[in-house]
This record gives structure tokens, sequence and C-alpha cells, in this order.
């Protein structure tokens, strides 16, 4: 039986920084509440705006694919497939993309020339989501590797909330707390389970698809994203994910317990979101959650490439450590939950 | 074991106005026509590019699986399904034969749904946009009988300097009617240099699949009203031996393959062929084949 593993782990960050309070300053509506408290985010990256210099989802998409593969014993030509999963497909300053692919601009673009290419679009679960893929492809026996890649210049919805949130339940509020980057992961065989992808178990419960909608905004130029708050962030949904990993759990003959994983990884929507799903962790599963790790006060929610930020920056801190076991617990618009586990023991950054 | 086609709907209904609606009536006839309950299905992946209000988040599959009545909420269904959007263009659709192959293959799912529409974002008919607005839906599985399904999905980049059609929405332009407004551009050669890459990567993918050509049924996309008749030419495909979508004015993208195959089976078209090769071209450029045994 083939395994899998994740090769190779890069990220951009580009280096201005926007705080809350700033960001908050902008806003013509000042709210009642403390942006920062409420959410834990204290600052974001934004993207380089100078012309000459200008940073669009394109840009930092190719910049953390190089990363990732300036670690990878792969070159860009030996890959099998590329997938990029930007939300925001913004290339050539404000334009939108739909295509041609960004995947097939990226493969040019690296050199990546015999790859598969293709987008994958799933909302903020869009690199688990390439995660799966590859590693149904590769135990297939399909491909032997594959890049899974994002780019996302998502504070163009912050852009456009701070000029239009103008009450305090505004939908709009969540776009608040988005910050810049790319990520990119390389995954192949595992013939070691000191690096090994043990499961990537995803499902869309469409139930809820309408709560989170990202589009234009008809009010001013730019694209605008819509949360239901209240709904999205029901109890409720939480139970979808602790439900629905007991249930893959016992049907593999194990528990959360017996999985003895020593970090957990949410979805960065903010410091009382993960606090409230370690909560509901705890209780559903009935043991403690392992070491929560997390850098949204530093990066806020990067949408797509936050569990990968994540992971890359705990790595470039702490370093690798024999047989850590990592759970990835996605959270996105659809809505998209699950469960992904890897051991890894010797990825560098 | 192979994948293989259980079963294809496509919609056309003009007074369905939008990518989701139109895919989500595709898929639910698909699934009515193999008799395969919404529950059944363990995989949905659209394929379609162009949004209705440029939407970008969520997946449009999430909203298309709301339609179809798949894994509204796990805590009552008690059974989950994933669904993502899958973008490639015409391409798409052989990309998700790839991927559904891999999920059917190490039994994480016994049905996918691979679902298409596209339409221009105001829901409204625009002569500059040039794709249909209409959808398809093509379920798969795994066929226990070895000579048949798909073979492996062969597919290519050109490595020209321009992608020969590119569509965006230009931020910096339209104002606030970024819901409404999409920019196509085709290049003027974009017919020609399709044809020529697609013949070449076609005949290169038949001969290493071993394929007789005058015994195929060609199943191509659509991107030019010519391009199906010209790759057939350079292929050296007699005419009969063609299908490429019909009854629709502008390019169906992301839905020809389905909807033209779709079509051969229902008129009998393909009844006289043991196999189709399936070949898809479009912006990049990029083309992707794929030969399919056992039609029916």
């Amino acid at each position: 039986m083939i395994h899998t593993r994740f090769e190779s782990v890069g990220a951009y960050l580009p280096t201005a920084v926007v705080t809350t309070r700033d960001l908050v300053a902008q806003m013509s509506y000042q709210p009642p509440f403390d942006l920062q408290s409420i959410t834990g985010i204290a600052e974001r990256r934004v993207h380089d705006k100078r012309p000459e210099t200008f940073e669009d989802s394109f840009v930092l998409a190719r910049r953390a694919a190089e990363d990732c593969l300036s670690r990878s014993r792969y070159a860009a030509a030996d890959l099998d497939v590329i997938i990029s999963t930007s939300i925001t497909r913004f290339k050539d300053g404000d334009d939108f993309h739909f295509e041609p692919s960004f995947a097939h601009q990226l493969a040019r673009a690296l050199g990546a020339r015999r790859a598969i290419h293709f987008d994958v679009s799933n909302a903020c679960a869009g690199m688990m989501t390439g995660v799966a893929i590859l590693d149904r492809m590769i135990k297939a026996g399909n491909i032997r590797n594959g890049i899974v890649v994002s780019g996302e210049r998502i504070t163009a919805i912050a852009e456009t909330a701070v000029k239009e949130i103008g009450e305090v339940y505004d939908p709009q509020f969540g776009s608040l707390t988005v910050g810049d980057s790319g990520a990119a992961v390389i995954v192949d065989e595992s013939t070691s389970e000191a690096d090994r992808i043990h499961y990537v178990e995803l499902m869309t419960c469409s139930e809820y698809s309408h709560l989170c909608i990202g589009k234009p905004s008809d009010r001013n130029q730019g694209i605008a994203l819509y949360t239901d708050n209240h709904q999205m962030h029901k109890e409720e949904r939480s139970r979808l994910w602790t439900r629905f990993q007991s249930d893959f759990l016992a049907k593999r003959g194990s528990s959360f317990a017996a999985e003895d994983y020593d970090y957990v990884i949410h979805h960065q929507v903010g410091s009382k979101f993960i606090r409230n799903f370690n909560g509901h962790g705890e209780a559903a599963f009935g043991t403690p959650m392992p070491e929560s790790l997390s850098v949204v006060e530093k990066y806020g929610n990067t949408s797509t490439t936050s569990h990968f930020l994540v992971l890359h920056d705990h790595l470039r801190k702490a370093g690798a450590r024999a047989g850590a076991k990592y759970l990835f617990v996605p959270a996105a618009s659809g809505v998209v939950t699950g469960c992904v586990s890897a051991t890894i023991s010797s990825l560098e950054v | 074991m192979p994948t293989a086609i259980v079963s294809t709907a496509v919609s056309t209904d003009p007074h369905l106005g939008g990518s989701v609606a139109h895919a989500s009536a595709a898929a639910t006839a698909c699934l009515e026509r193999a008799g395969i309950g919404p529950d059944q299905v363990d995989l949905l992946i659209n394929v379609g590019v162009y949004r209705d209000e440029n939407m970008a988040e969520p997946a449009m599959s999430a909203l298309i699986q709301k339609n179809v009545g798949t894994n509204l909420d796990y805590l009552r269904s008690g059974r989950a399904a994933l669904s993502f959007d899958l973008m490639n263009g015409a391409c798409g659709v052989l990309n998700a034969v790839q991927v559904a192959g891999a999920f059917l293959d190490t039994g994480d799912a016994e049905f996918v749904l691979v679902v298409s529409g596209d339409a221009h974002p105001s829901g409204r008919p625009d002569p500059g946009f040039g794709y249909a607005s209409v959808g398809a839906a093509i379920l798969l599985s795994r066929t226990t009988d070895a000579g048949a399904g798909f073979g492996r999905v062969g597919t290519a980049a050109d490595d020209g300097d321009t992608p020969g059609v590119v569509g965006y929405i230009d931020l910096d332009a339209v104002g606030t009617l970024g819901r409404e407004r999409i920019t196509v551009e085709r290049d003027a050669d974009y017919t020609d240099r399709l044809v020529e890459f697609a013949a070449a990567e076609a005949a290169r993918y038949a001969a290493a699949e071993g394929i007789d050509l005058s015994e195929v049924l060609l199943v191509a996309s659509q991107p030019t009203p010519t391009f199906a008749a010209e790759l057939a030419g350079r292929l050296g495909i007699a005419p009969p031996a063609v299908v490429t979508v019909r009854g629709v004015d502008a390019d169906p993208h992301s839905s020809a393959l389905t909807f033209a195959y779709h079509q051969a089976v229902s008129t009998g078209q393909a009844a006289a062929y043991p196999q189709a090769l399936f070949v898809a071209a479009g912006a990049g450029l990029s083309v992707a084949c794929s030969v399919y045994r056992g039609v029916r």
C-alpha cells in the first residue's frame, strides 16, 4: 500500500504590517467594541501596493511555491501535478482572473512544464482539498508527487469592509480579520512512518453553503465577503467536525485520545474561535486537546493558507521534532470541515 | 478497476438563469437517469468556470450540492460527502475524471458526480461573452470490466507566449458593476493554434495508447464552431465519427465534452463505435485527451 507525506512546505509573507487599531481607525463607522480583543488579531500582513513591486495573488503564490521548491528534492520540472487553490485570483494588478487557470500560469512561471495543472476552489479549505486530491492520486498510483499552492491578496475584502460597514451586526465585520500571504506544500510518497500523512478526510455540509458569500461589491469598486456570523459560528457547526472525526476514527478502531496527537492546528479565524473549537473538542472527545498552534495574532485569517502558515511558523521557530503528530482541522464556507493528520519528523523550513 | 460513465444529463432550459441552476438541473437529471439517490454521491466536482455574479466563495459545488440534496447536514444525514470546484476550462472535466478515478480506486468513493455550468455573471445573454449558458453532469463509478471505461488521461500545456484566451473582471474599469461584467479576450490566431496543438497532442496520445484513429468516435470540445471538424481533418477521422455539441449557439465550455457525449449516445450516433476519444482544448493553451471504451 502506498502512503504519502508532506515533502516540503513553503510560505511567503508580505513585509508591510497593518495593525488592527490602524485598520479600525480608517473606518467611517466606529464599532462599539474592541475588534482586537474580540478577535485576538493584533496585526496582519498586507501586500506591496507600489506599482513597480506590486504583489497580487499570483505573485504571492509564486513566491511561496519558489520557497517550497527551494527545500524540496524536486525541481519544478519534476512535478507531476500543480494545483492552485487561491480564492482571490488577482493577477496583473486588479484583474480578477478565471482563465486560463492560475495553475497553468504558475506552472509556466515556475518551469513545471509537464505537470498536470488545474485550479481548485473550496473556500478556506482549498489547500487541504488540494492535499486530499494529491494524496488519493499518489495512492492510486497515477502520479508520484505534486504541489498545492495558494496566494491570497485577500485584504481586498477588508478594504471594501472599511468603506461599507455601517452597523454592529454588519455581515462584513469578518472581513476585517484577514491578512495577505502565500503558501505551498509538496506531497509525495512516504517510505517511513516518521514522515507520513495518516488521513485527509473532508466533507461539505451544503445546507449552510449560503452563509458566507464572496463576490464583487455593488456599492464600491472591489470584492467583498458577506458572512452570517451568528449562523456560521453556531455551536452546531463545530459539532460537524467532532461528530465526523469521532465517526471516522471509530471506523478505524481508534479514538481521539488513542491518536495521541502532539499538536492541533485549527483554521485561523480568531483566537476566540480557536479557543471555542478546542473547548468543544475537549467536551466532545472527552479528552484534553493537544497543544494548539496559532499565528492568528500576527497574521490574522489568511484564508486558504492558514494551516500551512501555522505549520511553517512552528517548524521555523521550534524545528521539526522526530515523531511529532499533527492534527489539522479545516473550517470553511460550504461548509467544509474534516480532519487531516500527519507525522512530521524531518521537514525543514 | 477502470472508471466508467454511469449516466449523463444536460441542462439547456433558457429560463434557468445561471450556472448553478443549470449545473443543479443537470445533476439531478443525471442521478435520476442512473437511479441513484443524492445520498449515494460521495464526491461532487464542479468544473464550471464562469460564475453567477462572479462569485469567488464558497465553491459553487457547495451551492449545487445543496440543490441536489447531498449531505445537507452530517448531524442529520450521518453520511459524509465532499464537493469542490475544479477549474481548467473545457479540459476540467477530464481532470475531474483523473481525480474521480483516484477517489474511486482508493475506495474513498463509490459514486462521483462531475457537474458543469457556465453563465455570464449578469445572468443575461451577452454576445461578447462567447460561452453558452448550459449545464451538464456525468456520474462516474468503477466497472468490473477491465476492458471498459476511461483510459489514461493525457494532458499537455503549450509553451507559447500568450494563453489564447483570457477571462477576467477588470475591477478598475467596472466600478460597482463587478457582479455583472466579465471580459473575455480571444487572440486572432487562437483557433489555428488550438487546432494545431490539440491535433498534435491527440495524435501523440493515440500513438502512445495504441489507439486506431480510424475506429474511434471523436468527442471534441467546442471552443469554436469549426474546431471539431478541423481537428478531425488533421487526425484523419471521417466526419460521421466526429461528435461535438449541436443546437447550442456558443461554446458550451466546461460542459462541452459531457454535452457532446450525451448527445452522441442519445441519438444513437455512438452505437457504432467501440471506443470514444475525448479531446478538450482551451486557454493556456491546454489540451486533455482520454480514450473511453465500452460506449453505450
